[in-house]
């Protein structure tokens, strides 16, 4: 019952966003052009707009909330610093997520020079036994699952929160990234079985399996070289 | 089609971004395959879980620290703008942990009011005693031009959205609210409610800075999730010179229960005994005699 309240919540949620945009893209362009002019009040209405996806798509990638408050902040300071580049060719969304996901993944990198994660805070395997059945049991489950999204590789990682956080499709996806549609399609594909297996601690699926193989084939030519 | 060759469009399929004919492919490998669709299976249960707790996230920050920062970020900006009229000089370099400010030139003029209230708050909050912890023997007068860094480190203290780089101080030890309530019994000050001041005050954060010359205590209040109060004490009396807490030095600075208000910001410094305190706050937002009163409550204070 609660899951099902929560879901509704966060439907709501997205709802609203969506509707704020496309109900006023007006609004969001004369926003843009106030912005552009150095005039803050622009990127107020900007902020109140995109606050909520960009605040979270931090928290996901960066994984704690005050560093992830602090990123939210700079990308909204880079909007306003770098919006006479954007062309108006692809959404501002689009151009916006871009810097989000930039400004994190630098940030990670930095962060990834300086630090490991300790052994205590790898999650315990999920025992497919014990399928959620409460609301108790499903909080705990994805508690794990967030944890288990934070140990993925950044790449992996990105693509699941555009994918099944911002519920973006793969043109989205793709043209934040930059990358073809095919990549997106791959790599979330790859994205979604890490997880699986650091989450559920299930032994390698075909793609790992797959993937094993192919490092295995390489360490071996690697070897012979 | 075999397993490995479907695993893409499996995926796509849960997303519904595949064409009728690949999903046509992949509905027949499911009908035969188990393997696949326990795969399937596994992967949409992990999504609609991920959906669900990832989409659940706190209070983004507001606007007003946004823009708070943007004042923070203007001031650095014109901070050093000055600095270069004056001449190399008076160039300070400017100290680790302290943004760089976008390369943007903040130049609405509405924020310039912003810019001399800030200024003035952080001279007269922590310009005494950061300057005076960092050159002990230093006599510092009202007319003492702030160092570069002194207003940015206010700055970081009074806004919520940023954790204080404290290092310029001395060596910084965060506390946790438990820890701050007891700290030894030489501390001189002692935090009045439980998590809390009247008013609805909330302990934020608190830090011990263990400076060249003393100890001192450090700790921001919050309330509706904005800070609201900064108070600064001695606690500890190892090296009893030199800091807000001793009267003398107090008087030498001027800083004798001196109140100011510049622009939105209320900065009350005083002494009490062996306590001495500052508080900044933004007018309209706390009832700065009320804490104030509080803190001055003999009932409320653990003297030596």
């Amino acid at each position: 019952m609660c899951a099902v309240r929560v879901r509704v919540a966060a439907a709501a949620a997205k709802g609203e966003e969506s509707v704020r945009e496309n109900e006023s893209p007006d609004r969001v362009s004369r926003a843009i052009d106030a912005c552009a002019a150095g005039r803050l009040e622009g990127l107020e209405h900007l902020y109140e707009a995109y606050r909520s996806p960009v605040f979270r798509t931090c928290l996901r990638l960066l994984g704690d909330a005050p560093s992830a408050e602090d990123a939210a902040q700079e990308v909204f300071l880079r909007v306003f610093e770098r919006i006479g580049t954007f062309d108006r060719r692809a959404a501002f969304s689009t151009w916006l997520y871009r810097l989000t996901v930039n400004h994190c993944l630098n940030l990670l990198e930095r962060a990834q020079r300086r630090a490991t994660l300790p052994m205590e805070d790898v999650p315990e395997p999920h025992d497919p036994a014990r399928e959620p059945e409460s609301a108790c049991l499903r909080a705990e489950g994805e508690t794990l699952l967030l944890r288990a999204l934070e140990r993925l590789p950044t790449d992996h990682r990105t693509m699941l929160v555009l994918r099944e956080i911002e519920e973006l499709s793969y043109r989205e996806i793709a043209d934040i990234l930059e990358v073809p549609v095919g990549t997106v399609m791959s790599r979330l594909c790859r994205a979604r079985e890490a997880l699986r297996r650091i989450w559920i601690g299930d032994p390698p699926g075909l793609l790992s399996r797959k993937a094993e193989d192919s490092a295995g084939a390489t360490g071996s030519r690697q070897e012979r070289t | 089609m075999t397993c490995d060759d479907l695993q893409n469009d499996l995926s796509s399929s849960l997303d519904g971004e595949i064409d009728a004919t690949r999903a046509r492919g992949v509905s027949a490998h499911l009908a035969v395959c188990e393997r696949c669709r326990a795969t399937r299976a596994a992967w949409a249960q992990q999504s609609a879980l991920l959906r669900n707790a990832g989409r659940r996230i706190p209070a983004p920050p507001t606007w007003e620290r946004l823009a708070h920062r943007i004042d923070g970020a203007e001031d650095r900006a014109r901070h050093a703008r000055i600095s270069e009229d004056v001449g190399p000089a008076a160039r300070a370099p400017r100290p680790a942990g302290i943004a760089t400010p976008p390369a943007r030139a903040w130049a609405a003029p509405r924020l310039g009011w912003r810019f001399a209230a800030g200024a003035a708050a952080a001279l007269v909050l922590l310009g005494t005693a950061g300057v005076f912890l960092l050159h002990p023997g230093r006599m510092i007068g009202a007319h003492t031009a702030p160092d570069a860094m002194i207003p940015a480190l206010v700055r970081q203290l009074v806004d919520g959205g940023v954790r204080p780089d404290l290092s310029v101080l001395g060596a910084v030890t965060p506390v946790s609210w438990e820890r701050f309530a007891n700290l030894p019994h030489d501390a001189r000050f002692s935090p009045v409610a439980p998590a809390g001041l009247p008013g609805g005050y909330v302990f934020d954060e608190g830090w011990v800075i263990d400076s060249r010359v003393c100890r001192m205590v450090c700790a921001r209040y919050k309330k509706d999730g904005r800070v609201v109060a900064v108070l600064q004490a001695e606690s500890s009396n190892v090296a009893p010179i030199c800091t807000l807490a001793n009267p003398q030095c107090c008087r030498i600075a001027g800083m004798m229960c001196r109140r100011s208000r510049v622009g939105r910001v209320d900065v009350v410094q005083a002494t009490h005994g062996g306590l001495a305190l500052t508080v900044a706050a933004k007018t309209g937002e706390t009832d700065i005699d009320a804490v104030m009163a509080t803190l001055s409550a003999d009932a409320h204070l653990r003297k030596d």
